[in-house]
């Protein structure tokens, strides 16, 4: 390599980044997403399926169905850490369409949330329903625009609960997420 | 346009976080070559889409985790990668490997990620590092330093003495120009070895 001789590498540092060029297994789960995404979009069509991919579709199925009654996904290693401070994320609609189907949506906030789950943060949530009564008067009623769902995170402070929540797929479909620290 | 090798080492998961890949993962050893298995899921089958999957996600997936940082993000990236593969495969000529293709498709959907998240500051909280499985070991401690550097120094470190493109193929993916690929380069270098030696 002669075009990288501003700053060159020495050996041990070249052979060391090299050792770095490793392929990573992706979220089991995404490769059933792609398919799905394949699927709907007409470009791939089933056929046989061999045992695992029939235990994987078992298995998202009841992720599907666990989440279509409660959209969530109590993630049991997330052992949450006493005294940690806990956030709550607030989901309402953007200004844009929501894309996608609900289905689809939940399958991929329960792989979301799966997916900080097994890395150590503490979460749970629930899709809300439209069903809603407002007691009580004056200040913020918040009814002209009531959040769509809610997840609570754990998280070492605000910025932090911010990167969690700014990966969140809500946010790619167009909705909004208000974030506010959970008192005590 | 990338006419670098990228093969690697296998990885294996079971926890859903990123893992060195073991040799019992890999389920496509009998499922013919590429150009077989993209003839076939050109016309439709699943079953080839699989293989073809299997056979190639793990070095995609393996770059987009090492330019991005969060798992779940590169796993978007990675997924809309295969969709627009797959949508455009009759425009594959098979005058590169097909995992080079993929990987510029890849990089494409990198760079329209990057675009959106150019003021993104990732921090360095382990939590959003796919890299803790293996803590203590070299390769995380070369991804925790990568992770601390802007995304011009991080892609710059990863792209050319990582994944091993050149300043020409990095230029044609990021739509710069190769002599920014090599200023940036050595910029990139001085961060992380700065970096590097004060973490050891």
């Amino acid at each position: 390599m002669i075009d990288d001789n501003l700053t060159p590498l020495s050996d041990g540092e070249r052979e060391r980044l090299r050792r770095a060029r490793i392929d990573l297994d992706p979220p089991r789960a995404l490769e059933e997403r792609t398919i799905e995404a394949l699927r709907g979009r007409g470009l791939v069509r089933g056929s046989r399926r061999p045992f695992y991919t029939a235990a994987g579709i078992a298995a998202a199925a009841v992720i599907v169905i666990a989440a279509a009654s409660s959209m969530l996904m109590h993630r049991a290693p997330a052992a949450p850490v006493a005294g940690a401070p806990r956030f709550m994320l607030l989901l309402y609609a953007g200004t844009d369409p929501v894309t996608g189907t609900s289905d689809d949506r939940r399958r991929e906030y329960a792989d979301w949330a799966r997916d900080l789950g097994s890395r150590g943060v503490s979460i749970t949530g629930e899709e809300l329903t439209d069903d809603i009564r407002v007691l009580g008067g004056g200040g913020e009623s918040g009814a002209a625009l009531p959040p769509r769902g809610f997840f609570i995170v754990s998280a070492p402070d605000l910025s932090s609960a911010e990167q969690l929540a700014s990966t969140c797929p809500h946010l790619r479909h167009g909705g909004r997420i208000l974030i506010k620290r959970i008192a005590g | 346009m990338f006419t670098s090798a990228l093969s690697g080492a296998s990885a294996a998961d079971r926890s859903g976080n990123p893992l060195p890949r073991s040799a019992t993962h890999d389920r496509v050893a009998a499922e013919g070559d590429d150009e077989k298995l993209i003839r076939r899921v050109a016309a439709g089958d699943e079953d080839a889409f699989r293989a073809l999957y299997g056979r190639h996600t793990g070095a995609v997936y393996g770059t987009l985790c090492r330019l991005v940082g969060r798992p779940s993000d590169a796993a978007d990236l990675m997924q809309e990668a295969w969709l627009r593969a797959v949508r455009h495969l009759s425009l594959f000529r098979g005058q590169s490997a097909f995992r080079t293709w993929l990987t510029g498709i890849a990089l494409n959907c990198y760079r329209e990620w990057r675009r959106k998240h150019s003021r993104e500051v990732l921090g360095t909280d382990a939590d959003v590092r796919p890299w803790q499985v293996a803590s203590g070991d070299e390769i995380a401690a070369i991804n925790q330093v990568l992770g601390q550097l802007p995304y011009e120094h991080r892609e710059a470190i990863v792209l050319h003495d990582i994944e091993g493109f050149t300043h020409e193929e990095i230029a044609a993916a990021l739509e710069i120009e190769p002599g920014t690929s090599k200023s940036r380069l050595s910029r990139a270098r001085r961060a992380f070895r700065e970096r590097w030696q004060g973490a050891r």
